[in-house]
């Protein structure tokens, strides 16, 4: 049997790790009697029964078990990132006068796959004031509307962006 | 229900209302088109997930709390996706930037027909040709 790529069978397995957390989760709520039946405590003990499963996985698949610590980083960073520019752009918006540097900024790209194209543009288009304009034709290059040039120069931005997201992204596409 | 709870839902709401508020604001204050669809997708997303959350913290049982997931995962799931496709259609009818946007890395994306679409008009022309040349022996 031909094995599927690395990327797509940590995807399965992350299916088949949310399912037992979730079947642990209502086991729980049903059969112990001080797990207290209200959303706290469902997403208490999805975390744990979560958390479990992952120190357990440890055992069967010792490469997914690194995989989830590049993802939860991931979207440790984005979370973050997520409400960092909610943050300025809502100052931006109730302060007068505007302080926007926008540019345009032609990005090289590194990732060409589907999931990995999409994951990149989705978590773009939400974090500090950046916008995908289009992808080139030969998905190389990627154009991106920024509100603020942060680092001063595009040259800064450009590598501040590589530095941020897509190395990320590439840790668990690899 | 106790009276925290009560209260802490409704600063959620309440702050998800005002970030909505913000994002609609920044609709007429912002300059170009590109930067209002940036406070768009970013504020009316958050403002969801804050409303959401109060939401579940009102109800407290689990059945909200997986609709709330769900709301919030596909919200969150679309929204830059539509934003994307708006972003892409503006550029294909060059609505402008603002004046004080740095366009030095902007080449235009439309840059005439792609490598597909030359292959296929290559191929029209080839059976035109064939065509053409069948019709002058039908004649001849």
């Amino acid at each position: 049997m031909r094995r599927k790529p690395f990327f797509k069978r940590s995807l399965v397995r992350f299916l088949i790790h949310m399912l037992l957390g979730f079947g642990l989760c209502s086991l729980a709520m049903n059969y112990i009697p001080f797990v207290p039946e209200t959303a706290g405590g469902a997403l208490l003990s999805f975390l744990t029964a979560f958390v479990a499963v992952w120190l357990l996985s440890y055992l069967v698949a010792k490469d997914y078990f690194y995989w989830f610590i590049q993802l939860f980083f991931l979207c440790k960073y984005f979370v973050k990132e997520f409400f960092r520019s909610n943050y300025i752009l809502s100052r931006e918006i109730m302060t007068p006068g505007l302080s926007l540097t926008p540019a345009v900024v032609k990005i090289p790209l590194e990732i060409h796959t589907d999931y990995g194209l999409m994951a990149l543009v989705s978590i773009s288009n939400l974090t500090p004031g950046t916008l995908v304009l289009g992808i080139s034709e030969d998905r190389k290059y990627l154009f991106l509307h920024t509100l603020y040039l942060e680092g001063g120069s595009v040259e800064a931005f450009k590598m501040g962006y590589k530095a941020g997201f897509e190395k990320r992204l590439i840790k668990l596409l690899a | 229900m106790n009276l925290a709870t009560e209260i802490l839902s409704g600063l959620f709401v309440l702050m998800g209302a005002i970030l909505m508020l913000i994002s609609a604001v920044g609709i007429l204050r912002l300059p170009d088109f590109y930067s209002r669809l940036s406070a768009v997708t970013k504020n009316s997303t958050i403002g969801v997930v804050f409303i959401v959350a109060g939401a579940v913290l009102y109800f407290n049982n689990v059945e909200v709390l997986i609709k709330g997931i769900g709301i919030v995962l596909f919200i969150a799931l679309t929204s830059p996706t539509s934003a994307y496709i708006i972003g892409k259609a503006a550029i294909h009818v060059s609505v402008p930037f603002w004046p004080k946007t740095d366009k030095s890395d902007f080449d235009d994306l439309e840059e005439g027909p792609s490598d597909r679409e030359k292959e296929l008009e290559a191929k029209g022309e080839h059976l035109r040709q064939l065509l053409a040349q069948k019709r002058e022996r039908g004649k001849g």
